[in-house]
């Protein structure tokens, strides 16, 4: 058990280590900032196609919803008519 | 521009145009163009998948012409696009809305936990900051409360918590931003509608009338006595005495001459003065307009400073509930949601929002105010002061009857005081010459040059006998003309409320053209409405005589009048009204009334009245009927019932938000949501018109 971690701490030193030495200027480097560069407009990419999305939902539903109007007005239309229909036979009757 | 039409039904088509999609610039271009024309009610523009839906009026056919062969280049086209579009403002909170949920989105399902902590803790620090500045400048402020909320949610480790409440706060100060702006852009463009015409002089010397918007730098203007000087500039020619307290507050005016610069919205009292342009508004005047409303102390009104007061002083109760529930439930959870439940934001955007509104529908109904508390004097207002010309009447004066005298004719006594009297710019005068020209009277020079004393009358030769026509005493006193015997009955008879014109020949009365300035059709009502809105005193003050103020005012059910009231009597009457602790406000259009338009609590103008007036005046009404007057009134009840109920509604939720926060039944995160709900709301129905119907027809805002 002690041994383990003895392991472990010197593993986490060599990690801290080259953190502090390569690490940092790793990050720092031409390589990783064109991938930074490629990540970001990656970002920027998904962000505008989820946009466009948003864009394409909200056209959708704007038509579905017009389309409900029409086939409410329908509805009532088609009652209306009924209910006069009905009025007029028990008129008659 | 081809399309294709992906979806029609009923009224509404939904186009889609055949380009991945379109820049910013292209769908302003396309949005402004189409919501301009007659056809069309909404139009929405979604410029990231080049589609456009309208709903429109009538037949499809000629719009969806007009689309087709629509160029977004083309530089005519992109001219009717705002300094400050709208609609990409609208675009932008969108996207800023979306962008900030996404975030948040990847933030809590992406990201592992340490880092998760770690972007909790920066997105919180600004919060915690703001918080402690205040309380460092002893300013206890809503900031202080929400920095607490989130410090004592990452100091518990509840970082899920402190997330939600940074989220949920962030979205709804940009939602409030969102609303308080389009209320602000609303009002801006309804202002900028009512766009002021300018008299340009071109090189040749000729001048004309042109909108404000078409002048560049260097263009010559041309402003007279009376008018608004309308841009910055220089004095090219001429000397005036200009009136800037519009600009300085200084209401002595001073003298410009060659040379002198010239501001924007200065009034020129006397004189006339050539200006070239120095600084066109084309760029800046809607700029001009937001700063104006935005910085004009008067926007705010008394209720709603009252309002904020009320609640600032809640603040520290907030605080010490939230450090009392947790003493007694030991419980952070259950504090936090005290503290995320803040009284002020309400009142703070709702309040103006209302108001922003209230002045955009003023807009919409032809009535500019300059600002939210004169609605407040108004709706308080129990006296409304009268002036008599141009105000109750249309001050075009028109000729009720000619008596002619001396076995005259009376057409003929007609024909002749319109030849004489067509020379001369006076009210009276037109009157004349406008009843000959609709009787379909022709006059032939008759006389020779004509003479004209100020103030007095006209006289010249006909046919070798001296002709003179004017007031009474030019005729009987100045020219000593006398009355045949035979017609002394019909001259006592004269119908004492009109004004006479005298008309003479060789030293005998011909014939009395009686004028009167007829009162405007509806008066009497708009008086009643006036009285059933709650003024309590109606008042009519004029320069006018006597007899003639009388029967004007009892044409219109006024019962106060008072007559032969010089300007500055007008302002004093004023005076005495408001040392009476009565609320006033002044409707007038002169210049002469502009002293009393500025004493009164609340001045109105009307715009076809004197410029000065108009700059002096607190609000405008343009309508030539006084409908407006009632709209307006009724529109200031119900904006300082709005007020109040926003009042009572913000602080009721949050109390309630609050209450289920001290029982347990509601989280840190669900009171942040519930009280950034309840604000949207408000700011949402302040939003709405005040009064119901639609009276007049809805203004587009596009500029112009």
């Amino acid at each position: 058990m002690a041994k383990m971690n003895g392991v472990s701490n010197l593993g986490k030193y060599a990690v801290g280590f080259l953190l502090g030495s390569v690490g940092l200027s790793a990050l720092k480097s031409g390589i990783a900032q064109k991938a930074y560069r490629y990540l970001f407009a990656g970002a920027f990419i998904a962000k505008d196609s989820v946009m466009e999305t948003v864009e394409k939902v909200q056209a959708t539903t704007l038509n579905i919803a017009e389309d409900a109007k029409v086939l409410t007005e329908k509805y009532y239309e088609s009652k209306d008519k009924q209910y006069e229909a009905d009025l007029a036979q028990a008129e008659e009757e | 521009m081809k399309y294709r039409i992906i979806h029609h039904c009923r009224n509404r088509i939904h186009l889609d145009i055949p380009r991945r999609r379109l820049t910013e610039e292209e769908a302003d271009v396309l949005y402004y163009c189409l919501l301009e024309r007659e056809d069309t009610e909404q139009v929405q523009v979604f410029a990231r998948t080049a589609q456009v839906a309208v709903r429109y009026r009538g037949n499809p056919e000629a719009l969806l012409s007009f689309i087709d062969t629509m160029d977004l280049q083309d530089p005519a086209l992109k001219e009717k696009v705002p300094e400050i579009s709208a609609r990409a403002t609208n675009d932008s909170f969108k996207e800023e809305i979306v962008t900030m949920c996404l975030k948040r989105f990847c933030k809590r399902f992406f990201l592992p936990a340490p880092l998760r902590i770690a972007f909790t803790i920066y997105d919180g620090a600004p919060f915690i900051w703001h918080g402690l500045k205040d309380i460092l400048h002893r300013n206890f402020s809503a900031e202080i409360v929400h920095a607490s909320a989130i410090a004592a949610s990452l100091l518990t480790r509840d970082f899920s918590t402190a997330g939600s409440i940074i989220f949920l706060t962030e979205v709804g100060e940009v939602l409030e931003e969102w609303t308080y702006k389009k209320s602000l852009g609303d009002l801006a463009a309804s202002l900028a509608l009512n766009v002021s015409k300018v008299w340009k002089v071109e090189e040749d010397g000729s001048t004309h009338q042109v909108g404000i918007s078409q002048i560049q730098e260097g263009d010559l203007l041309h402003v007279s006595l009376g008018s608004m000087i309308p841009l910055d500039g220089t004095v090219v020619r001429g000397e005036a005495m200009v009136n800037q307290a519009a600009m300085t507050g200084e209401s002595i005016p001073v003298r410009k001459y060659v040379d002198t610069t010239v501001f924007a919205g200065t009034v020129i009292e006397e004189g006339e003065l050539f200006i070239e342009v120095r600084n066109t508004s084309g760029q800046t005047r809607y700029d001009k307009i937001v700063h104006m409303i935005e910085e004009s102390e008067s926007l705010k009104s008394v209720v709603q400073s009252r309002a904020e007061q009320t609640v600032s002083k809640l603040i520290p109760y907030t605080f010490g509930t939230a450090v009392l529930t947790f003493l007694l439930t030991r419980n952070v959870s259950k504090a936090a949601s005290v503290l995320m439940v803040d009284f002020s934001c309400a009142i703070e955007v709702a309040m103006p929002i209302a108001t922003l509104s209230a002045m955009r529908e003023a807009g919409k109904h032809r009535i500019t105010v300059k600002g939210g508390k004169f609605l407040e004097e108004i709706a308080a207002a129990d006296t409304v002061v009268f002036d008599k010309t141009g105000t109750l009447t249309n001050a075009t004066p028109v000729v009720v009857d000619v008596t002619a005298m001396n076995g005259c004719d009376a057409t003929e006594m007609l024909t002749l005081a319109a030849c004489l009297e067509e020379h001369f710019p006076h009210s009276l005068a037109n009157a004349v010459v406008r009843c000959a020209k609709e009787r379909g009277l022709d006059h032939e020079q008759l006389h020779s040059r004509a003479e004209y004393i100020v103030a007095h009358g006209i006289s010249s030769t006909v046919k070798g006998e001296k002709c003179i026509i004017g007031s009474r005493h030019f005729v009987f006193e100045d020219e000593a003309c006398v009355i045949r015997p035979e017609d002394q009955e019909a001259f006592d008879n004269l119908a004492s409320e009109y004004s006479h014109l005298y008309l003479a020949i060789s030293g005998v009365l011909c014939a009395v053209v009686s004028i009167a300035d007829p009162i405007k059709e509806g008066t009497a009502e708009v008086i009643a409405r006036l009285k059933a809105a709650g003024i309590e005193h109606v008042v009519m003050v004029t320069g006018d005589g006597e007899k003639t103020a009388r029967s004007i005012a009892a044409r219109a059910g006024i019962t106060e009048v008072y007559a032969e009231v010089l300007p500055e009597d007008k302002a004093r009457y004023v005076e005495e009204q408001k040392a009476a602790g009565r609320k006033v406000i002044m409707i007038g259009d002169g210049i002469n009334d502009s002293p009393a338009l500025s004493a009164a609590d609340v001045g109105i103008a009307m715009k076809e009245g004197a410029e000065i007036a108009r700059e002096i005046a607190d609000i405008t009404l343009s309508g030539s009927d006084l409908d407006q007057l009632v709209d307006l009134k009724n529109m200031s009840t119900s904006l300082m019932k709005r007020m109040r109920s926003t009042e009572v509604m913000g602080i009721g939720l949050n109390a309630a938000v609050l209450f289920g926060g001290i029982l347990g039944l509601v989280m840190p995160g669900t009171a942040a949501l519930l009280h950034n709900a309840s604000t949207i709301l408000l700011c949402l129905r302040n939003m709405n018109d005040l009064l119901p119907g639609e009276s007049h027809p809805e203004l587009v805002t596009v500029n112009d």
